[in-house]
């Protein structure tokens, strides 16, 4: 299961910054649930692949409460990733179901 | 602000972070930690004081160095990478990974040498570096540890025993005699006892510092060891 929640998990942080910056610690209080992530630390290689491969940028902002922070947004290679994905994943999760529901007799 | 310790436990969690990071290009270990960091700080800028406890909760939620690296170096996913073994793959961990390594590890360099040194006198002795090469072995090869632990290890298990070594063979009094006969005939003899390398109170402090440190080593490895061996196995269980 680890390559499947990890692809989807990459999707969710591209989709958790499509509507402006966010910072570390932000996304990764959002996306620990248990599922999509066991720990919080887990975010910080997914983000930096995903810096690395140019779907997403960062830049420093000061905070009022403490250090600077650094800030994650989608680049135009990450939002077109995004709609594609997002086109791609409800016909496959509803093939995926379907083929569980037809298996299950 | 953080208390000294705390900086401490920060900076450990860190070093381990970075040293199961050792795959990675320098950039990328450079980057995930520094991220880390980042995010430690910003945890703990909302409270004031940081109390002890605070420190734990944080760098518990951010999960085991060990499992961060997972994720950084087995790849896949929209970023690429080479993918790894897909559903199906390998059915179990690897040998040196399973749940019986970590109390192999302490027996061969912990228990073992410290019996075979209280054996010494009935040739116990000659077992000793096939126990300690065993040990650190099992310990280097494994996956269990990160490189501090491994490090740790190597040093501290066996510590306690070579100094008891040392203790029993060379920190000991002796007595040396000297004797003769005078000119009118009588024999002398002079005995004078010469202490060993240590005073008996500071040897015994040593050594209580040392059995110390090297329990203490054997606790954490066997605990870190058993949870992250019963995490691999399953993880590949389930063919994750």
């Amino acid at each position: 299961m680890t390559n499947l929640r990890r692809g989807a998990l990459e999707y969710c942080i591209l989709a958790l910054i499509r509507d402006g910056e966010r910072y570390g610690l932000d996304l990764a209080r959002e996306l620990t649930d248990g599922v999509l992530m066991a720990g919080e630390g887990t975010l910080y290689p997914l983000l930096s692949r995903l810096r690395k491969s140019g779907l997403v940028a960062s830049s420093w902002r000061e905070s009022e409460s403490g250090p600077p922070r650094r800030y994650y947004r989608l680049t135009p290679d990450g939002r077109a990733a995004l709609e594609t994905f997002e086109k791609t994943w409800q016909p496959f999760r509803d093939a995926v179901d379907r083929v569980l529901a037809t298996g299950r007799g | 602000m953080l208390s000294a310790t705390q900086h401490q436990r920060v900076d450990r969690y860190l070093a381990e972070l970075a040293g199961a990071l050792g795959g990675l290009p320098e950039t990328e270990r450079a980057d995930v930690v520094a991220g880390i960091r980042e995010h430690i700080e910003a945890a703990l800028a909302g409270r004031s004081p940081v109390t002890d406890a605070d420190v734990d909760e944080v760098l518990r939620a951010l999960g085991d160095p060990l499992a961060i690296a997972a994720e950084a170096t087995g790849a896949d996913g929209v970023s690429g990478a080479a993918a790894g073994p897909a559903i199906g793959g390998r059915r179990d961990a690897p040998v040196l990974s399973r749940d019986w390594v970590p109390a192999f590890v302490v027996v061969a360099l912990l228990a073992a040498p410290l019996l075979l040194t209280l054996l010494a006198t009935v040739g116990g002795i000659l077992l000793l570096p096939f126990a300690v090469l065993a040990g650190w072995a099992a310990l280097w090869l494994s996956q269990l540890w990160t490189p501090l632990e491994k490090l740790a290890g190597t040093f501290l298990l066996p510590a306690l025993s070579v100094l008891l070594f040392f203790g029993l063979f060379t920190s000991g009094a002796s007595e040396v005699c000297s004797g003769g006969v005078r000119e009118d005939g009588t024999t002398y003899e002079s005995c004078t006892t010469e202490g060993g390398w240590l005073t008996p109170a500071v040897f015994w402090a040593i050594l209580i510092g040392v059995a110390a440190a090297s329990v203490a080593t054997a606790v954490v490895l066997y605990r870190n060891g058993r949870r992250r061996a019963a995490e691999l196995a399953q993880s590949f269980s389930t063919g994750a």
